[in-house]
């Protein structure tokens, strides 16, 4: 499985990723209809791009009233929308805990990154180098997850 | 014929906003940001006006191409007299703004009057608020950002914000903060429109929208810019020289000659391209040729490189009639001197059969002839 990780230590902010994403999936310039989202964090001075991480219990699957979010097989893309089922609710909008998933009022349906079938147009205008496509298994989720609850821990 | 292009009228005083389109005439002449501003500039700022007071006007402009695939982060540029030299001058601000103003439903603001107390003016899908936000006095950029997200703008408004810096007044806009954390870090503003902004009582000036402008060749824009971005670490020897640099280092008109370099300035500032970035000169060499591939990309006018220069020349020559009329004969310094070097004079400049009429300016014979 690929997914797209973003790096705020390397990220810029120069939105190049949000802006091309939106040209090529609704052929405007318009940060709404941007698949790919930058947040920036006043309180640390960094950017954050974010895409649809594919949550593997994801709330977007659960609440979606229709059932219209399913998980695939599909190696690049493992959340898919049916837009034959799906009448335009927005509860996934609300349920994702990322924000990522955005809302097409003109066709009245959702959307989220699809990886661009694969090859994300935002790794290649993301001229830091703060996008890159990984494949899953070169991620260290165990580790990450013992650091985060460490994190956590230490917080609390 | 018009344009979704939108310029904003504020009158400060009354707290009045009138709109216009973007005539197609006014953006072949001028492409738009400091392009169609030193129009606007030329046509609504009354004669020989005291910079400090309420008749001043100051006008910001987004870029032609701010917001694009070839200007994400377009620069915003203002334009009014300066207090400091009592002529036309200009700041640039690079960031989101220009493109969140775009976002927002406008290209140009032109502020005239003064605002009877400190205002922000809050600028979402295609209203403009006056509005006094009480706690912004004295804050940093950040503090300040935070509280203007909460009036309804949410976080994705960008702002430009007048602080003080010592005795010194500057600008700081959001990408600002992004270079420098530190806003003691950050230059004083030397333009003199800090101080112009000040007199008209505005504090800060925040916009968000969620407007879409129209893209004439998505597949176009988005290969072109990615072939410019994957050779922008080529070896200098492998590119196609630049026939630019080849050519003169002067361009010559019916109002003198102009240098070359304030040529590809003035073009940047009309696009809105960043200065000190990829786009600009400490990166790649502004190129004309790449200039109108995007502008063509973008928005679908088709302009040569000869019509390119031709803009930029047309807007450095208004801008020298304007400081010609506001009296730079009569004042000392540099650049009352480089004017008296090279012939920039009433007598040379102001005609209208000579200049006006090759220059398609000839609408502002009336404003500037005096």
């Amino acid at each position: 499985m690929k997914i797209l990780i973003s790096d705020p230590n390397k990220c810029n902010g120069c939105r190049m990723c949000r802006t091309a994403c939106a040209i090529r999936k609704a052929g405007v310039c318009n940060p709404e209809k941007s698949r790919i989202q930058v947040i920036q964090m006043d309180e640390c001075d960094r950017y954050l791009p974010l895409v649809c991480q594919n949550c593997e219990d994801a709330p977007c699957i659960a609440v979606c009233p229709k059932e219209a979010i399913s998980r695939s097989e599909d190696p690049v893309v493992r959340t898919v929308i049916d837009y034959n089922k799906c009448v335009g609710c927005r509860m996934c909008l609300n349920a994702c805990s990322f924000g990522t998933i955005g809302f097409d009022e003109d066709r009245g349906r959702p959307f989220k990154c699809d990886l661009c079938g694969g090859d994300p147009l935002c790794v290649h205008f993301c001229e830091p180098g703060a996008l890159t496509l990984k494949d899953s298994t070169m991620i260290q989720y165990d580790q990450a997850r013992v650091s985060a609850l460490k994190r956590t821990g230490m917080r609390k | 014929m018009t344009t979704d292009r939108k310029i904003a009228l504020v009158d400060l005083g009354r707290c009045e906003v009138e709109t216009f389109p973007i005539s197609m005439d006014l953006e072949q002449r001028f492409l738009g940001g400091s392009g169609v501003a030193t129009y606007l500039f030329c046509k609504h700022a009354p004669e020989m006006v005291d910079p400090g007071s309420a008749d001043n006007i100051c006008i910001v402009s987004a870029g032609y191409l701010s917001g694009t695939l070839s200007a994400p982060l377009g620069a915003a540029v203002l334009t009014s007299k300066a207090a400091t030299t009592g002529l036309m001058a200009r700041a640039c601000i690079d960031g989101p703004f220009a493109a969140q103003m775009r976002g927002a439903g406008f290209e140009h603001l032109v502020l005239k009057g003064r605002a009877g107390k400190k205002t922000c003016l809050l600028i979402r899908d295609g209203r403009i608020e006056f509005k006094e936000v009480p706690g912004l006095k004295d804050k940093g950029l950040s503090d300040q950002r935070a509280i203007l997200c909460k009036e309804a703008l949410g976080n994705e408004a960008q702002l430009i914000c007048i602080q003080k810096n010592g005795d010194d007044l500057f600008f700081a806009a959001d990408a600002c903060l992004a270079l420098s954390k530190d806003v003691e870090d950050m230059e004083p503003d030397k333009s003199g429109l800090a101080k112009v902004l000040e007199a008209k009582n505005i504090v800060a000036l925040a916009c968000s929208g969620t407007i879409a402008f129209e893209v004439k060749d998505p597949e176009g824009i988005i290969a072109y810019e990615r072939k410019l971005l994957e050779n922008i670490d080529a070896p200098l020897t492998r590119n196609r020289p630049d026939p630019d640099i080849q050519g003169p280092e002067t361009m010559e008109g019916p109002a003198g000659s102009v240098d070359l370099t304030q040529i590809k300035q003035t073009l940047m500032q009309c696009l809105g391209l960043p200065s000190g970035t990829k786009n600009g000169a400490k990166g790649q060499e502004f190129n004309f040729r790449t200039a109108a591939d995007r502008i063509e990309l973008n928005t679908g006018l088709a302009l040569d490189e000869d019509e390119l220069k031709q803009i930029a020349y047309r807007c450095i020559t208004m801008e020298r009639i304007y400081n010609i009329r506001e009296g730079i004969a009569l004042k000392q310094g540099q650049s009352a001197e480089d004017y008296r070097e090279n012939g920039w004079t009433r007598k040379a400049l102001v005609k209208k059969t000579k200049v006006f009429d090759p220059l398609r300016i000839d609408d502002l014979w009336s404003r500037l002839k005096s």
